[in-house]
Protein backbone atom coordinates (compact mmCIF):
# COMPACT_ATOMS: atom_id res chain seq x y z
CA UNK A 1 0.00 0.00 0.00
CA UNK A 2 2.83 2.18 0.99
CA UNK A 3 4.47 1.87 -2.74
CA UNK A 4 2.02 2.79 -4.38
CA UNK A 5 2.27 6.32 -5.08
CA UNK A 6 5.58 5.84 -5.20
CA UNK A 7 5.00 3.90 -8.20
CA UNK A 8 2.18 6.30 -9.51
CA UNK A 9 4.70 9.06 -9.59
CA UNK A 10 7.32 6.63 -11.11
CA UNK A 11 4.65 5.99 -14.26
CA UNK A 12 4.28 9.86 -15.25
CA UNK A 13 7.65 10.19 -15.13
CA UNK A 14 8.25 7.09 -17.62
CA UNK A 15 5.44 8.44 -19.51
CA UNK A 16 6.66 12.33 -19.97
CA UNK A 17 10.22 10.70 -20.46
CA UNK A 18 7.88 8.65 -23.36
CA UNK A 19 6.88 11.64 -24.75
CA UNK A 20 10.27 13.70 -24.82
CA UNK A 21 11.76 11.36 -26.38
CA UNK A 22 8.79 11.02 -29.20
CA UNK A 23 9.52 14.48 -30.02
CA UNK A 24 12.44 14.37 -32.75
CA UNK A 25 16.02 16.01 -31.22
CA UNK A 26 16.04 18.18 -34.15
CA UNK A 27 12.25 19.96 -33.12
CA UNK A 28 13.43 20.07 -29.77
CA UNK A 29 16.52 22.55 -30.95
CA UNK A 30 14.31 24.41 -33.34
CA UNK A 31 11.47 25.45 -31.29
CA UNK A 32 14.50 26.28 -28.56
CA UNK A 33 16.02 28.15 -31.03
CA UNK A 34 13.07 30.22 -31.95
CA UNK A 35 12.06 31.15 -28.01
CA UNK A 36 15.32 32.01 -27.42
CA UNK A 37 14.86 34.57 -30.61
CA UNK A 38 11.67 35.88 -29.37
CA UNK A 39 13.31 36.60 -26.05
CA UNK A 40 16.01 38.71 -27.80
CA UNK A 41 13.15 40.43 -29.28
CA UNK A 42 12.09 41.13 -26.07
CA UNK A 43 12.32 45.37 -25.42
CA UNK A 44 12.69 46.28 -21.56
CA UNK A 45 12.32 49.94 -20.45
CA UNK A 46 14.39 52.30 -20.24
CA UNK A 47 16.84 50.69 -22.85
CA UNK A 48 20.06 52.58 -23.66
CA UNK A 49 21.42 52.72 -27.11
CA UNK A 50 24.29 50.68 -26.38
CA UNK A 51 22.46 47.78 -25.16
CA UNK A 52 19.54 48.20 -28.08
CA UNK A 53 22.80 48.10 -30.49
CA UNK A 54 23.97 44.58 -29.03
CA UNK A 55 20.04 43.40 -28.69
CA UNK A 56 19.62 43.96 -32.59
CA UNK A 57 23.49 42.33 -33.26
CA UNK A 58 22.30 39.08 -30.57
CA UNK A 59 19.05 38.80 -32.84
CA UNK A 60 20.44 38.88 -36.10
CA UNK A 61 22.86 36.08 -34.85
CA UNK A 62 19.97 34.02 -35.45
CA UNK A 63 19.73 33.97 -38.37
CA UNK A 64 21.96 32.91 -41.49
CA UNK A 65 24.07 35.38 -43.22
CA UNK A 66 21.63 35.75 -46.57
CA UNK A 67 18.23 35.35 -44.46
CA UNK A 68 15.24 37.16 -45.90
CA UNK A 69 12.18 38.84 -44.15
CA UNK A 70 9.46 39.52 -45.26
CA UNK A 71 7.20 40.18 -43.15
CA UNK A 72 4.78 43.55 -44.60
CA UNK A 73 3.93 47.05 -43.28
CA UNK A 74 5.60 48.80 -41.56
CA UNK A 75 8.33 46.42 -41.54
CA UNK A 76 10.49 46.41 -45.16
CA UNK A 77 11.55 43.59 -46.92
CA UNK A 78 15.21 43.20 -45.58
CA UNK A 79 17.94 40.33 -47.21
CA UNK A 80 21.43 39.93 -44.52
CA UNK A 81 21.98 40.20 -41.48
CA UNK A 82 23.85 43.69 -41.35
CA UNK A 83 19.74 45.19 -42.69
CA UNK A 84 18.38 43.03 -40.18
CA UNK A 85 20.75 44.64 -37.52
CA UNK A 86 19.82 48.04 -38.38
CA UNK A 87 16.31 47.30 -38.91
CA UNK A 88 16.64 45.78 -35.41
CA UNK A 89 18.41 48.75 -33.92
CA UNK A 90 15.87 50.94 -35.61
CA UNK A 91 12.74 49.58 -34.37
CA UNK A 92 14.02 49.16 -30.79
CA UNK A 93 14.86 52.79 -30.77
CA UNK A 94 10.94 53.70 -31.47
CA UNK A 95 9.39 51.52 -28.44
CA UNK A 96 9.85 52.21 -25.04
CA UNK A 97 8.76 48.56 -24.42
CA UNK A 98 8.08 45.50 -26.38
CA UNK A 99 7.28 41.60 -25.64
CA UNK A 100 7.01 38.93 -28.15
CA UNK A 101 6.03 35.79 -28.47
CA UNK A 102 5.53 32.35 -30.35
CA UNK A 103 2.86 30.07 -30.13
CA UNK A 104 0.90 27.33 -31.55
CA UNK A 105 4.29 26.48 -33.33
CA UNK A 106 4.03 23.39 -36.09
CA UNK A 107 7.10 22.63 -37.55
CA UNK A 108 7.79 20.45 -40.73
CA UNK A 109 10.86 19.22 -42.35
CA UNK A 110 11.31 19.67 -45.90
CA UNK A 111 14.78 17.67 -45.68
CA UNK A 112 17.46 16.83 -42.98
CA UNK A 113 18.78 20.15 -43.41
CA UNK A 114 15.64 22.64 -43.88
CA UNK A 115 12.50 23.20 -41.80
CA UNK A 116 9.30 25.28 -42.07
CA UNK A 117 7.42 26.20 -38.55
CA UNK A 118 4.10 27.74 -38.54
CA UNK A 119 3.19 29.90 -35.82
CA UNK A 120 1.12 32.78 -34.29
CA UNK A 121 3.18 35.40 -33.41
CA UNK A 122 2.00 37.99 -30.74
CA UNK A 123 3.78 41.69 -29.84
CA UNK A 124 2.36 43.95 -27.04
CA UNK A 125 4.56 46.99 -28.04
CA UNK A 126 4.27 50.30 -25.97
CA UNK A 127 5.79 53.29 -28.36
CA UNK A 128 8.16 56.13 -27.28
CA UNK A 129 4.90 58.17 -26.99
CA UNK A 130 3.65 55.68 -24.45
CA UNK A 131 0.60 54.11 -26.55
CA UNK A 132 0.50 50.74 -26.41
CA UNK A 133 -0.65 48.36 -28.96
CA UNK A 134 -1.42 44.52 -29.59
CA UNK A 135 -0.61 42.61 -32.79
CA UNK A 136 -0.58 38.99 -33.83
CA UNK A 137 0.31 37.87 -36.97
CA UNK A 138 0.61 34.04 -38.04
CA UNK A 139 3.58 33.63 -40.00
CA UNK A 140 6.35 31.11 -41.94
CA UNK A 141 9.78 30.82 -40.52
CA UNK A 142 11.97 28.89 -42.55
CA UNK A 143 15.29 27.18 -40.78
CA UNK A 144 17.83 26.14 -42.12
CA UNK A 145 21.08 23.51 -40.26
CA UNK A 146 24.28 24.89 -40.83
CA UNK A 147 27.00 23.01 -39.38
CA UNK A 148 24.96 21.22 -36.88
CA UNK A 149 23.33 24.78 -36.15
CA UNK A 150 19.29 25.48 -36.86
CA UNK A 151 19.32 28.79 -38.20
CA UNK A 152 16.51 31.60 -39.68
CA UNK A 153 16.99 31.71 -43.57
CA UNK A 154 12.93 33.17 -44.22
CA UNK A 155 10.45 34.85 -42.07
CA UNK A 156 6.89 35.35 -44.32
CA UNK A 157 4.04 36.34 -42.97
CA UNK A 158 0.82 33.92 -43.91
CA UNK A 159 -2.50 35.79 -45.19
CA UNK A 160 -5.12 34.77 -42.57
CA UNK A 161 -7.38 36.22 -44.10
CA UNK A 162 -7.16 36.33 -47.74
CA UNK B 1 -23.76 17.38 11.96
CA UNK B 2 -20.02 16.71 13.32
CA UNK B 3 -18.06 17.39 9.83
CA UNK B 4 -14.89 18.93 10.23
CA UNK B 5 -12.99 21.06 8.03
CA UNK B 6 -11.24 18.11 6.75
CA UNK B 7 -14.42 16.37 6.15
CA UNK B 8 -15.70 18.86 4.16
CA UNK B 9 -12.92 19.69 1.88
CA UNK B 10 -11.93 15.98 1.21
CA UNK B 11 -14.59 13.75 1.96
CA UNK B 12 -14.30 10.80 3.96
CA UNK B 13 -11.11 8.94 1.18
CA UNK B 14 -8.28 11.32 0.27
CA UNK B 15 -8.00 8.32 -2.91
CA UNK B 16 -11.83 8.49 -3.69
CA UNK B 17 -11.73 12.43 -3.36
CA UNK B 18 -8.39 12.61 -5.59
CA UNK B 19 -9.68 10.47 -8.29
CA UNK B 20 -13.06 12.49 -8.36
CA UNK B 21 -11.04 15.73 -8.68
CA UNK B 22 -9.08 14.18 -11.70
CA UNK B 23 -11.89 12.83 -13.48
CA UNK B 24 -13.53 16.18 -13.40
CA UNK B 25 -10.24 17.80 -14.47
CA UNK B 26 -10.13 15.80 -17.36
CA UNK B 27 -13.74 16.42 -18.19
CA UNK B 28 -12.94 20.18 -18.06
CA UNK B 29 -9.75 19.54 -20.06
CA UNK B 30 -11.57 18.01 -23.00
CA UNK B 31 -14.78 20.38 -22.81
CA UNK B 32 -12.56 23.27 -22.95
CA UNK B 33 -10.27 21.69 -25.61
CA UNK B 34 -12.82 19.59 -28.13
CA UNK B 35 -15.82 22.07 -27.40
CA UNK B 36 -16.56 25.08 -25.06
CA UNK B 37 -12.98 26.76 -25.18
CA UNK B 38 -13.05 30.14 -23.45
CA UNK B 39 -11.30 33.35 -24.71
CA UNK B 40 -10.63 36.71 -23.80
CA UNK B 41 -11.70 39.72 -26.36
CA UNK B 42 -8.49 41.95 -27.44
CA UNK B 43 -8.90 44.75 -29.32
CA UNK B 44 -11.58 46.90 -31.16
CA UNK B 45 -12.20 44.99 -34.35
CA UNK B 46 -15.54 43.68 -32.86
CA UNK B 47 -16.73 47.05 -30.88
CA UNK B 48 -19.35 48.00 -29.45
CA UNK B 49 -20.42 44.27 -30.26
CA UNK B 50 -17.48 42.82 -28.21
CA UNK B 51 -15.07 45.00 -26.18
CA UNK B 52 -11.19 44.36 -24.91
CA UNK B 53 -11.19 42.37 -21.55
CA UNK B 54 -14.36 40.86 -22.20
CA UNK B 55 -14.36 37.00 -21.35
CA UNK B 56 -16.53 34.50 -23.92
CA UNK B 57 -16.22 31.42 -25.00
CA UNK B 58 -16.17 29.68 -28.75
CA UNK B 59 -18.64 26.94 -29.43
CA UNK B 60 -16.92 24.60 -31.28
CA UNK B 61 -19.60 22.05 -31.35
CA UNK B 62 -21.88 25.19 -33.41
CA UNK B 63 -21.21 23.98 -36.61
CA UNK B 64 -20.66 19.89 -36.20
CA UNK B 65 -23.89 19.18 -37.88
CA UNK B 66 -24.54 22.55 -39.75
CA UNK B 67 -22.55 25.48 -41.47
CA UNK B 68 -21.40 28.20 -40.36
CA UNK B 69 -24.68 31.22 -41.50
CA UNK B 70 -24.52 34.90 -42.27
CA UNK B 71 -24.79 36.90 -39.59
CA UNK B 72 -22.17 34.69 -37.20
CA UNK B 73 -20.21 35.89 -35.05
CA UNK B 74 -16.87 33.33 -35.30
CA UNK B 75 -13.63 32.52 -34.24
CA UNK B 76 -10.59 32.44 -37.29
CA UNK B 77 -7.95 30.17 -36.14
CA UNK B 78 -4.35 31.15 -37.02
CA UNK B 79 -1.39 29.03 -36.88
CA UNK B 80 -2.85 27.05 -34.18
CA UNK B 81 -6.25 27.29 -31.47
CA UNK B 82 -4.50 29.56 -28.82
CA UNK B 83 -4.85 32.99 -30.58
CA UNK B 84 -8.27 33.70 -33.14
CA UNK B 85 -9.36 35.97 -35.18
CA UNK B 86 -13.20 37.33 -34.24
CA UNK B 87 -14.97 38.46 -36.82
CA UNK B 88 -18.58 38.58 -38.43
CA UNK B 89 -19.84 36.32 -41.39
CA UNK B 90 -21.07 38.88 -44.06
CA UNK B 91 -21.01 36.70 -47.17
CA UNK B 92 -21.27 32.86 -48.15
CA UNK B 93 -19.43 30.66 -49.96
CA UNK B 94 -20.43 31.23 -54.07
CA UNK B 95 -22.03 34.71 -52.91
CA UNK B 96 -20.66 37.82 -54.36
CA UNK B 97 -20.26 40.62 -52.24
CA UNK B 98 -18.61 44.09 -52.56
CA UNK B 99 -18.94 46.96 -50.20
CA UNK B 100 -19.45 51.19 -51.45
CA UNK B 101 -19.37 54.04 -49.61
CA UNK B 102 -19.77 51.51 -46.35
CA UNK B 103 -22.66 49.87 -47.63
CA UNK B 104 -22.78 46.58 -48.40
CA UNK B 105 -24.36 44.93 -50.80
CA UNK B 106 -24.40 40.75 -51.52
CA UNK B 107 -25.83 39.06 -54.56
CA UNK B 108 -26.50 42.78 -55.61
CA UNK B 109 -28.77 43.66 -52.67
CA UNK B 110 -28.27 45.53 -49.62
CA UNK B 111 -27.69 44.30 -46.49
CA UNK B 112 -28.74 45.66 -43.12
CA UNK B 113 -26.11 45.84 -40.79
CA UNK B 114 -27.88 46.76 -37.29
CA UNK B 115 -24.80 45.73 -35.36
CA UNK B 116 -22.27 48.39 -37.46
CA UNK B 117 -22.48 51.54 -35.05
CA UNK B 118 -19.32 53.23 -36.20
CA UNK B 119 -19.32 53.43 -40.56
CA UNK B 120 -16.42 55.13 -42.60
CA UNK B 121 -17.15 54.98 -46.23
CA UNK B 122 -15.05 51.87 -47.06
CA UNK B 123 -14.99 50.14 -50.63
CA UNK B 124 -14.34 46.59 -51.53
CA UNK B 125 -14.40 45.55 -54.83
CA UNK B 126 -17.23 43.01 -56.25
CA UNK B 127 -15.49 39.81 -55.55
CA UNK B 128 -17.06 36.08 -55.94
CA UNK B 129 -16.90 34.21 -53.08
CA UNK B 130 -14.93 30.23 -53.58
CA UNK B 131 -17.09 27.11 -52.38
CA UNK B 132 -15.14 27.10 -49.27
CA UNK B 133 -14.88 31.09 -48.89
CA UNK B 134 -16.82 33.24 -46.21
CA UNK B 135 -16.07 37.00 -46.02
CA UNK B 136 -15.61 37.89 -42.09
CA UNK B 137 -15.34 41.80 -40.90
CA UNK B 138 -15.57 43.18 -37.79
CA UNK B 139 -18.45 45.01 -36.20
CA UNK B 140 -15.95 48.23 -35.82
CA UNK B 141 -16.17 49.71 -39.25
CA UNK B 142 -15.22 53.60 -38.25
CA UNK B 143 -11.44 53.09 -39.21
CA UNK B 144 -9.58 53.20 -41.91
CA UNK B 145 -10.22 49.35 -44.44
CA UNK B 146 -6.70 49.20 -45.00
CA UNK B 147 -6.44 49.16 -40.60
CA UNK B 148 -8.76 47.04 -40.33
CA UNK B 149 -8.01 43.21 -40.58
CA UNK B 150 -10.89 41.50 -43.02
CA UNK B 151 -11.34 39.37 -45.76
CA UNK B 152 -11.85 36.14 -47.13
CA UNK B 153 -11.28 32.96 -44.72
CA UNK B 154 -11.74 28.89 -45.30
CA UNK B 155 -13.90 26.67 -44.12
CA UNK B 156 -11.30 24.77 -42.24
CA UNK B 157 -10.20 28.12 -40.64
CA UNK B 158 -13.52 28.57 -38.46
CA UNK B 159 -12.90 27.09 -35.56
CA UNK B 160 -16.67 28.06 -33.89
CA UNK B 161 -19.25 30.20 -33.13
CA UNK B 162 -18.66 32.92 -30.26
CA UNK B 163 -21.80 31.96 -27.24
CA UNK B 164 -23.26 29.27 -26.71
Amino acid sequence: MVKKPSVIVAGVLVLALVIYLLIPQDERLIRRHLSSFADTLDVEKDETIISAALAAKSAAGYFVPDAVIHVGNPVPDLSGRKAITQAAIQGRQMLQAADFDFRDLTVEFKSDTLADVLLTATATFTTTAGETDYHVREMRITLRKVEGDWSISQVETVKTLE
Amino acid sequence: MGMTLKTLLIGKSLKRTCIRAGLVGLVVTVVCIAMYRPMIVEGESMAPTYQTGQLNVINQTAYWFSEPARGDVVAIRLAGPSIAYLKRIIALPGETVEIRQGVTRVNGEVREEPYVVNRAPWTYEETVLENDQFLVIGDNRGMPIDNHMMGKARRKKIMGKIGW
